[in-house]
């Protein structure tokens, strides 16, 4: 029984009692899991902060670490029972239970739920996405562990606020923009980009909530439209069947996103606007005519990424970035440089990316420590990626340690300005080039 | 003017008819309206009734004008939304003519359907609001590969699903012999235009044409089969001096 945790919002109880919420009994859906109920042994899980067609958001408490989480539970709504005053375990309906091949419709769904917070895990350093902790299954079904963000969704802001300036939403974006360029250089699509799907912090970037959630049920479980589809954000594509996804329809929703932050207003949904287009009718209303104040080439970019034909949007996002009316023009990146710690060696890193070891790998540029039998032959590399580095341990004997962190094998980790690598004794620091002196020469 | 008119309502092999009609003499012309309530969301039968009533309930007494015909739908959504309740979130297509003098104004929420023919061809057809018409839309599939297409049933638009609709509103122009129908998607998905226009063709008056397309149907009909509905009506002559 949690005696130490308010259970609507996770901080620490004092004599029993919440020093924020008010102590009136808060009633559960009888279908969540009851507030109290410990996943994996660490994870406290409180009250539901959100429920979709697909998923339960539960505010949560890391014992262990001690931190605030959200914890999203796959719930399929229309195929899952449960009545958690009597067990936590989610049992199945209908339709999804007939099985094809090896599994059925749920489990690989399931499954698929499970694999992409596999993908979203290596995001951990990336600003514009919410953090993936953890994901593991119970209770007969999946959960996905993420870091809670304090702060309103894009919605709320608006109800609460009104309509953004249209210079603070675009530059707010561009960490999300980012982020999602790189989740879709994975093959990944968010599918449901909408305001409420977007935090804004107390501190710090927006932050992409909600990965994917249109996709986990396949379309012959479900032939509602109004699961699949958020209207005014959805791309037609999205509405079809056999409709073809792709990072254009991202760019659709992200875009109708940034219109309604600048608007106030909901977008006409993409089968009107289809159906509008095709009787060569304005098929939405443009922002300037709507009275905000814009640059006419940056709101020719918003209507051109939400263009109703997919083929006339920006086909994905680096297209989107290269375009100079959203930014300003490209500024160069710096260089960066890993610095040995023992002797301040400055070695350069470049697009070839780089191996250090005790044997030089002919395929790339290489640091050799020779003398030091606690590195391995080929420890760990350095690779570039659209400007930024990472790192990944090459299952080596004695391990990387990336910030005292052990790194696993063969999983690249992305490296931020003044990252430590620590391999054996040896210490690196990733930081940019610094001034005056040429990096010493690389040894092949 | 005089016309031509027949009508009928048929539940098909269901074990409910969800489809509702009715045809009304308004001011010297008459109101002609189809309405399916959406299967699956319970009620769909209630939600055509609330659509008919309530359209008529606005048009009835007056000349119908774009406007006019515009709010008629507007209020039958509010009504259908008035019914909705945790468990009951009804919805309902709905096919609207008004023919009087020269004219006459069509009006669609869905995929019931309204033609026009003249000298044995098709000159108007509503457009559905469905997801397979936006296929057609973007070029993926020919609109004669609407019936029948995986997305057929996935309506983009209809009467209770959201706050706000927008009819499709046409204005078209009456000849002498032009003939109308209107017909839930249970009828039109078992009668090609083709053949429409040819019972027409080969029938005397509206009851002969509607009763030819009907045994097609008849005789095409799945056991699972849909509600089937249709008005079809015939311009035998029309009023010049509107």
């Amino acid at each position: 029984m949690n005696t130490t945790h308010c259970l609507k919002c996770m901080q620490k109880l004092r004599a029993g009692k919440c020093p924020d919420c008010t102590n009136t009994a808060k009633i559960q859906d009888p279908r969540h899991l009851k507030p109290g109920t410990v996943l994996k042994e660490k994870y406290l899980t409180g009250y539901s902060i959100g429920a979709g067609g697909f998923g339960i958001t539960y505010i949560g408490r890391d014992l262990v670490l001690d931190t605030r989480i959200a914890i999203k539970e796959y719930y399929p709504s229309q195929f899952s029972v449960r009545n958690a005053a009597l067990s936590a375990d989610v049992t199945v309906t209908g339709a999804a239970t007939v099985t094809s091949g090896k599994w059925n419709s749920y489990e690989k769904s399931k499954e698929r739920f499970l694999t992409e917070a596999r993908i979203l895990a290596r995001f951990e350093k990336d600003d514009g996405i919410v953090n993936v902790k953890d994901f593991f299954e119970a209770n007969n079904t999946a959960y996905i562990v993420m870091e809670y963000i304090d702060g309103l969704t894009l919605k709320e802001h608006l109800e609460q606020h009104g309509a953004f300036k249209v210079e603070d939403i675009v530059a707010k974006m561009r960490p999300v923009m980012e982020s999602l360029a790189r989740v879709h250089e994975q093959g990944l699509l968010h599918r449901d980009i909408s305001p409420d799907n977007i935090k804004m912090p107390t501190e710090g970037n927006l932050k992409l909530l909600d990965f994917g959630a249109a996709r986990f049920v396949s379309a012959d479980l479900d032939k509602s439209i109004t699961n699949m589809t958020k209207a005014g954000y959805a791309p037609e594509e999205q509405y079809r069947s056999g409709g073809d996804l792709g990072p254009w329809s991202d760019i659709y929703a992200l875009c109708a996103t940034i219109y309604k932050c600048i608007t106030g207003i909901t977008p006409s949904d993409a089968p009107q606007r289809l159906h509008n287009k095709t009787r060569n009718r304005q098929d939405i209303a443009v922002p300037s005519e709507l009275g905000v104040a814009i640059k006419p080439a940056l709101e020719a970019a918003i209507l051109k990424g939400m263009s109703v034909l997919q083929e006339e949007r920006y086909q994905s996002i680096s297209e989107l970035l290269a375009s100079e009316v959203w930014f300003g023009a490209k500024k160069k990146k710096p260089d960066y440089v890993l610095v040995r710690q023992s002797n301040k060696e400055v070695i350069a890193l470049n697009k070839n990316g780089l191996s250090v070891g005790r044997i030089a790998d002919s395929a790339q540029s290489n640091y050799i420590i020779s003398n030091n039998h606690e590195i391995s032959r080929k420890h760990f590399v350095i690779t570039e990626q659209n400007g930024s580095y990472w790192v990944m341990d090459c299952g080596s004997k004695n391990g990387t340690f990336l910030n005292a962190n052990a790194l696993s094998p063969n999983e690249p980790a992305k490296l931020s300005d003044e990252d430590e690598i620590r391999i054996s004794v040896e210490r690196f620091v990733f930081q940019t080039k610094p001034t005056g002196g040429d990096p010493h020469p690389i040894t092949r | 003017m005089t016309i031509s008119a027949a009508s009928y309502s048929s539940k098909g092999n269901r074990s409910r008819n969800e489809d509702q009609l009715s045809l009304l003499e308004n001011s010297g012309g008459i109101i002609a309206a189809v309405a399916d309530g959406l299967g699956g969301e319970g009620n769909g039968d209630i939600a055509s009734l609330i659509a008919i009533q309530t359209i008529n309930a606005r048009l009835l007494g007056n000349h119908t004008t774009m406007e006019k015909m515009e709010k008629a739908i507007i209020s039958a959504n509010e009504e259908i939304i008035k019914m909705h309740d945790n468990d009951n979130r009804m919805k309902s297509t709905v096919a609207v003519l008004c023919l009087g003098g020269t004219r006459a104004i069509a009006a669609t929420v869905g995929d019931t359907r309204i033609y026009q023919f003249r000298k044995g061809k098709v000159i108007y057809q509503s457009t559905d609001h469905s997801v397979s018409q936006m296929s057609v839309s973007v070029g993926k599939i020919n609109a004669d590969k609407i019936r029948g297409h995986v997305d057929r049933h996935r309506l983009t638009r209809s009467l209770g699903s959201r706050k706000t609709v927008e009819a499709d509103l046409a204005e078209l122009i009456l000849f002498l012999m032009d003939a109308f129908l209107l017909c839930s998607d249970g009828f039109w998905e078992l009668v090609l235009e083709e053949e429409m226009a040819e019972d027409l063709r080969t029938s005397k008056n509206a009851e002969e044409w509607l009763n030819k397309m009907r045994g097609r149907i008849e005789s095409r009909i799945s056991p699972t089969g849909d509600n089937h509905s249709a008005i079809a009506i015939i311009m035998t002559e029309k009023d010049d001096s509107i």
